[in-house]
C-alpha cells in the first residue's frame, strides 16, 4: 500500500493509527476505507463538513463492524462531497479529491481514488442518486449499489434515507463479491434491512452463465451534457459485448430521463428533514446566538458549504405550501412509474445497460464547462438515479481508457432486479475475463 | 408556471431551514430552481394523477420490536459531543427571541 | 342579551405505560438522572437514527382505539413533523399525520342522567419531547437546559371533535376517558404529573348559529378541576369580548392555576408549514384483522358495559353503578365483595359509605386497603346471618380497616356475637323489668315511650350485643304479661 501517493490526491480525511505508524499488514489482510460518513468508533467521523469536522461517534457503522469481524484492516476514512452529496469534488470541507490518472480531475470521491491508487482493497460508500457509481466510473474502478435493504444503513450518515444506500468500490470482482457477501444481510437495528438470506456470492461467481438479455434504453445518448468521447466509448464497449453470452436489444423506457430531477426533488425533502438533527445542540458545532433560533440558523449558516445550504433551502422550498403536492407529491407518484416501467423491463430482460454518466470526470475548478453546472440538478446522476428510486441493484464497470493519460474515458452502467446482485456480479465476472 | 416570487419563496424556505443565503446564494439558488422548475414539467401530465406515491422504496413490512429495555449510552458519552453542557445538561441559549 | 352556545374540542395527551420507548429500547421509568436514558436513536445523533417500532406501544394504541370506538387503521405507518425546538432532538417528530391509529369514534358520558355521545376525531400515535428547565420562568432565563429522558416516549393523542358545549362536559369527558384508559391499562393518566395532558380549542357563537366562531387554544390546565376552571374563565372571557362588540383573537393561551386567569402566550415556536411527509425509515406494518382481534380479547369490561351490568344484573340504583365503575379497582373490588356474599345493594352501600369514607379520611386508594373484598363479603355475611348486629359492624369494620384482620376472628376475639338466643334474652329482659319496676307501670299507664327506655337498658346489658328485634318482641310479650 502506498499511502503517500496518494496524499497528494486529497482521498483520506483520516487515517488509522497502524497505518501513520507505517506497520505492515498482516499477511493476506482485506485493506478497506470508508467514505467519511460511515461511523466508527475508532476515527472521527466529519462527513467531509465543517460542522463535524470533531465529531467522535459512540457507535459504529453495522456493515464495517462485519468487515472488521472478518479480518479485514481499515485504513482510513476517505474524504468526499460534503455530506456525500454528489460527486463533483466542490464542497468538502477538506478539499476537492484529485484523479488518480489525471490530478486536473475529480475523483468523484475519496473512496473511489483510494481503491484505484491502490491504497486498499474496497472502499465503502454512499450512494444516493449515483455518486458511488459515478465516482468509480471517473476513476476506472468497479462500483455496487445493491437492492436497497440489502446492506444494513445503521451508522451511515445519510440525508436521502429512501434512496441512499452503503455500496463497495473495488478494482476486481472477487473482491467484491466477497466483501457484499460479508456486509450484506438482515440488521435488527436497521428496519429497512431485507430479512431474506444472503447468497454465496463468490461461490455464484464461478457458476456458468446461459445468455443475459440486455435492454439498452433508446435514450441512451439524450443525456444533458452528454459528450461525443463517452458515446463513441460506449457505443464501442456495446459492440465489443460478446455475442454468446449477451444478447443485445434497444428498448423504450420514456420515463427514465424524469428520473434525475424525480430524484432530485425526493432526495432534497428527505434531506431538509434528516438534517434538521445539526443544530448545535448534542453534537457538532456550534455558533453564538443570542437565543436560541438565532443560534440554529448561524450554526447551520457556519457549518455547511454553500452547496449543502443550497440543496436544504431547495428541500425546504419544494416541501411547502403549494409545491408540497404540485412537486413533491408527484415526484413521489413519478417514482411508482418509473419504478413499474424498470420493472416490467426487467421481466422480459435480464439487465438494463446505459452509460455509467455523460461525461468522464469533471475538470476541478472553474475549466470545465459541465463543471459550471451546480448541484442541482446533478447531471451526473441522468442515468444512476432511476436505480436508487425503484430500490433496484446497479452496478458500474469500467471501459479500457483509449486517453494517454488513462483518465477513464466511459463505464457500462448495469441495473438487474431487486436481489439479483448476484447477476450483476456474474456478468463483471465475464467482462473482466475478456479484458485480461 | 409558478416563478413569480421565486425569490421570496426561496428567502422564507432558508428561514425554514434555518438557514441565511448571501445574496449571491439566493441568486445562484434561484437560477437553478427555474431550471429545476423548468425540466419538471412533466410532473404536470395526467398520467400521474392516477399513480399512488411510493414513499418507500419497496414493500417490505416493518418488524415490530418487543418491549424489553436496552442499555442507554452512558452519560458521559452522551455528553461527550455536546457543544455546551454541564455534568448532567445539555445547555441552549435562552427559548424567547 | 344575545345567547351564546360554547364550542370546545379537547386534545388529550397520554404516555403510554411501555417499558421502552417507541423506537429505542431505552427506559421510560419516571424520575432518572437527567439524560441517563437516552441512545444514539431518541438523541437523534447522526447516523443512528433508525426507530425499532415498540410493539407494546402498538398494541395499546390499538387497544385504546378499539376501546373508544373507532375504525382502526389497516396499516400502520408514520410521518415527520418537521420543525426546529430545543426538546425536539432530530429536528422533526415522528407522528401519525396521515393514518392516525384510530378513527370516528366516540365516548358516552352521562349528563344529568341523559348519555351524551363525545364524537372522537382520531387517536394517534406519536413521540414526546424532552424536557427544558429554564432559571426562573421561560421568559427570562437566559439559558435553559434540556433532559431527553423523556424524547420519545410514547405519547398518545386524542382529538375530540367539536362536541363538548360546556366546562362540566369538558371534565366528564375528561372523567370517562381517564376511567377507560386506566381500565385499559394503558397509561396511568396522572395529570399532575404529566402522564396526561389536555389542551381546550374553544370557541363559542350565537345560539343556533352553525359557524363556527374565532377559537382559543387553552394550555397548561395539570388537573381536572384546572380543566374545568380554565374553560368557565375563558368562556367567560369569550363573552365579555364579544358582547362589547370585539372579536376573539385566536390564540394559544395559558392557564394560570394560581391567579384563576388565561394568559396569552406568544406563538413564536409555532411553524406555519410542518411539511408532514411519510417516514422513509418506518416501513409500513400491517394491522392484520386477526391481531387486532387479539388484541380486542384483552380489552376488560369498559365502564359502560359493566354500569349496564351492575344496574341490570345486580339492581343497583345507575347512580351507585356510576360511582362504583368509575376506576376499575373500585369495580373490581365490588366484584369481589359479591362473589363472596351476593347482597348487591348492601355491598354498595357499604363500600360507597363506610370504605370510601375512611379511605378518603386515610388518603388512601382501594388498591392500598387492608380489607380485601372477600373479607367485606364475610362481613356482611355476618350481618346477613344475624350474628352481629349493624352497630357493632361498624366497629369490627374499622377494626379492619386497620388491621386487616379477618371479620369473624375480630367478633370472636372480642366477643360481640349478637345474642339471638331467647332463653339468654329472656333472663335479661325479666331482670331489666324487675329493675324498672317505674318505667313498666309507666307502660301499662299509657307511655309507649316508656319501651324505648327499656330497650336502650336491656342493650346497655348486652353492651350492644342483643338481637334488637327479638329483645323488641320479647318485651312486648312480657309486659303483655
Amino acid at each position: 500500500m502506498d499511502i503517500n501517493k496518494l496524499k497528494n490526491l486529497n482521498a483520506f480525511i483520516s487515517l488509522t493509527s497502524a497505518v501513520k505508524t507505517g506497520e505492515t499488514e498482516p499477511a493476506g489482510a482485506i485493506t478497506y476505507a470508508l467514505a467519511d460518513n460511515i461511523c466508527t468508533t475508532e476515527l472521527k467521523t466529519t462527513c467531509a463538513s465543517f460542522m463535524l469536522k470533531a465529531y467522535q461517534p459512540p457507535f459504529g457503522s453495522s456493515a464495517a463492524q462485519k468487515l472488521k469481524e472478518k479480518g479485514a484492516l481499515l485504513v482510513g476514512k476517505t474524504n468526499m462531497d460534503e455530506f456525500g452529496v454528489g460527486a463533483w469534488g466542490k464542497s468538502s470541507y477538506f478539499g476537492a479529491v484529485k484523479n488518480p490518472w489525471n490530478e486536473k480531475h475529480t475523483a468523484g470521491s475519496g473512496a473511489a481514488a483510494a481503491v484505484a491508487g491502490g491504497a486498499v482493497t474496497l472502499a465503502l460508500a454512499t450512494d444516493r442518486w449515483g455518486e458511488l457509481r459515478q465516482s468509480a466510473a471517473y476513476c476506472g474502478v468497479m462500483g455496487l449499489k445493491p437492492t436497497y435493504g440489502r446492506i444494513s444503513r445503521r451508522g451511515l450518515i445519510d440525508c436521502a434515507p429512501s434512496l441512499e444506500q452503503l455500496g463497495i468500490i473495488a478494482r476486481n470482482i472477487a473482491d467484491l463479491a466477497s466483501a457484499l457477501e460479508t456486509i450484506s444481510g438482515n440488521d435488527p437495528q436497521d428496519p429497512t434491512s431485507y430479512k431474506g438470506d444472503v447468497p454465496s456470492y463468490t461461490d455464484q461467481l464461478q457458476e456458468r452463465v446461459r445468455t443475459i438479455k440486455v435492454a439498452v434504453p433508446e435514450s441512451w445518448a439524450d443525456a444533458p451534457y452528454m459528450t461525443k468521447e463517452v458515446k463513441e466509448a460506449f457505443a464501442n464497449g456495446l459492440g465489443r459485448l460478446n455475442k454468446t453470452c449477451f444478447q443485445v436489444e434497444t428498448v423504450a423506457l420514456p420515463h427514465l430521463r424524469q428520473s434525475l430531477i424525480t430524484a432530485v426533488i425526493i432526495g432534497a425533502v428527505e434531506a431538509f428533514s434528516n438534517m434538521a438533527n445539526f443544530d448545535g445542540v448534542r453534537f457538532g458545532l456550534r455558533a453564538k446566538g443570542n437565543h436560541l433560533q438565532e443560534m440554529y440558523r448561524l450554526t447551520r449558516t457556519e457549518g455547511f458549504s454553500s452547496e449543502i445550504k443550497q440543496f436544504l433551502t431547495f428541500g425546504a422550498l419544494i416541501s411547502s405550501g403549494n409545491y408540497y403536492n404540485d412537486y413533491f407529491l408527484k415526484a413521489q407518484k413519478m417514482r411508482t412509474i418509473i419504478k413499474k416501467e424498470l420493472d416490467q423491463c426487467l421481466q422480459q430482460y435480464d439487465l438494463i445497460l446505459a452509460p455509467t454518466t455523460p461525461f468522464k470526470a469533471p475538470l476541478l475548478g472553474d475549466g470545465d464547462n459541465v463543471n459550471n453546472e451546480s448541484l442541482l440538478p446533478d447531471s451526473a446522476a441522468s442515468y444512476t438515479a432511476a436505480a436508487n428510486l425503484a430500490g433496484l441493484p446497479a452496478m458500474t464497470f469500467p471501459l479500457p481508457s483509449p486517453g494517454t493519460d488513462r483518465l477513464p474515458t466511459a463505464a457500462l452502467h448495469f441495473t438487474a432486479k431487486a436481489w439479483d446482485e448476484t447477476l450483476l456480479l456474474q456478468t463483471a465476472r465475464l467482462l473482466e475475463n475478456e479484458q485480461e | 408556471m409558478k416563478l413569480i416570487g421565486l425569490g421570496e419563496d426561496i428567502k422564507q424556505a432558508a428561514w425554514d431551514a434555518r438557514i441565511n443565503l448571501s445574496p449571491e446564494e439566493e441568486t445562484a439558488l434561484e437560477r437553478q430552481l427555474q431550471n429545476i422548475l423548468r425540466q419538471a414539467e412533466f410532473l404536470k401530465e395526467n398520467e400521474i394523477y392516477n399513480a399512488e406515491p411510493t414513499h418507500y422504496p419497496y414493500t417490505q413490512q416493518n418488524t415490530l420490536r418487543e418491549d424489553n429495555p436496552s442499555p442507554s449510552l452512558p452519560l458521559d458519552k452522551v455528553l461527550e459531543n455536546a457543544p455546551e453542557a454541564n455534568e448532567i445538561y445539555f445547555l441552549v441559549p435562552r427559548i424567547v427571541e | 342579551m344575545p345567547e351564546f352556545e360554547t364550542v370546545i374540542g379537547l386534545e388529550v395527551h397520554v404516555e403510554l405505560l411501555t417499558d421502552t420507548k417507541l423506537f429505542c429500547g431505552c427506559s421510560t421509568a419516571f424520575g432518572a438522572d437527567p439524560n441517563t436514558q437516552v441512545c444514539p436513536v431518541c438523541l437523534g445523533l447522526p447516523g443512528g437514527t433508525l426507530p425499532l417500532f415498540n410493539k407494546t406501544a402498538a398494541e395499546y394504541t390499538i387497544k385504546a382505539a378499539l376501546a373508544l370506538n373507532c375504525k382502526v387503521t389497516p396499516t400502520i405507518d408514520f410521518d415527520r413533523k418537521n420543525y426546529f425546538y430545543a426538546d425536539l432532538p432530530k429536528g422533526f417528530q415522528i407522528s401519525q399525520f396521515f393514518h392516525p391509529m384510530g378513527k370516528d369514534g366516540f365516548v358516552n358520558v352521562n349528563l344529568n342522567g341523559e348519555n351524551k355521545k363525545i364524537g372522537i376525531h382520531q387517536l394517534h400515535l406519536e413521540e414526546d419531547t424532552g424536557k427544558l428547565s429554564h432559571i426562573g420562568d421561560i421568559m427570562s432565563s437566559p439559558i435553559s437546559s434540556v433532559d431527553f429522558n423523556r424524547a420519545g416516549v410514547p405519547l398518545m393523542e386524542i382529538v375530540t371533535e367539536p362536541d363538548i358545549r360546556s366546562a362540566e362536559e369538558a371534565r366528564l369527558y375528561l372523567q370517562k376517558l381517564h376511567s377507560i384508559l386506566c381500565y385499559l391499562g394503558i397509561s396511568d393518566c396522572k395529570m399532575e404529573e404529566g402522564s396526561m395532558r389536555c389542551d381546550a380549542n374553544i370557541s363559542i357563537r350565537p345560539m343556533g348559529s352553525t359557524e363556527l366562531g374565532k377559537k382559543t387554544e387553552l394550555k397548561n390546565m395539570n388537573s381536572f378541576r384546572s380543566v374545568y376552571r380554565g374553560i368557565e374563565y375563558e368562556v367567560e372571557r369569550q363573552r365579555t369580548i364579544v358582547l362589547s362588540g370585539d372579536s376573539v383573537i385566536p390564540e394559544t393561551r395559558h392557564w394560570d392555576e394560581a391567579k384563576g386567569v388565561t394568559r396569552a402566550m406568544r406563538s413564536k415556536f409555532v411553524s406555519a408549514d410542518y411539511r408532514c411527509f411519510p417516514d422513509p425509515n418506518i416501513p409500513p406494518f400491517p394491522a392484520s384483522a386477526a391481531w387486532v382481534e387479539k388484541i380486542k380479547d384483552t380489552i376488560p369490561e369498559l365502564p359502560d358495559a359493566r354500569h349496564s351490568r351492575f344496574v341490570e344484573a345486580y339492581g343497583l340504583p345507575p347512580y351507585d353503578a356510576e360511582v362504583l365503575t368509575t376506576s376499575k379497582e373500585m369495580a373490581d373490588f365490588y366484584d369481589g365483595v359479591l362473589a363472596c356474599y351476593n347482597e348487591p345493594k348492601l355491598a354498595s352501600n357499604w363500600i360507597m359509605s363506610e370504605l370510601m369514607g375512611l379511605l378518603n379520611a386515610a388518603g388512601l386508594e382501594i388498591t392500598e386497603s387492608k380489607i380485601t373484598p372477600a373479607a367485606l363479603g364475610k362481613l356482611l355475611e355476618l350481618i346477613g346471618k344475624g350474628e352481629i348486629s349493624g352497630k357493632i359492624a361498624k366497629s369490627v369494620f374499622e377494626e379492619m380497616f386497620n388491621t386487616g384482620e379477618d371479620p369473624a376472628l375480630i367478633v370472636e376475639k372480642k366477643g360481640l356475637t349478637q345474642i339471638s338466643d331467647a332463653d339468654t334474652l329472656h333472663q335479661i329482659v325479666s331482670k331489666v323489668l324487675a329493675e324498672n319496676p317505674q318505667s313498666v307501670e309507666d307502660y301499662h299507664g299509657g307511655k309507649k315511650k316508656a319501651l324505648g327506655f327499656l330497650v336502650g337498658q336491656i342493650m346497655k346489658e348486652t353492651k350492644g350485643q342483643a338481637n334488637p328485634q327479638l329483645v323488641n318482641d320479647l318485651l312486648q310479650e312480657k309486659l303483655r304479661d
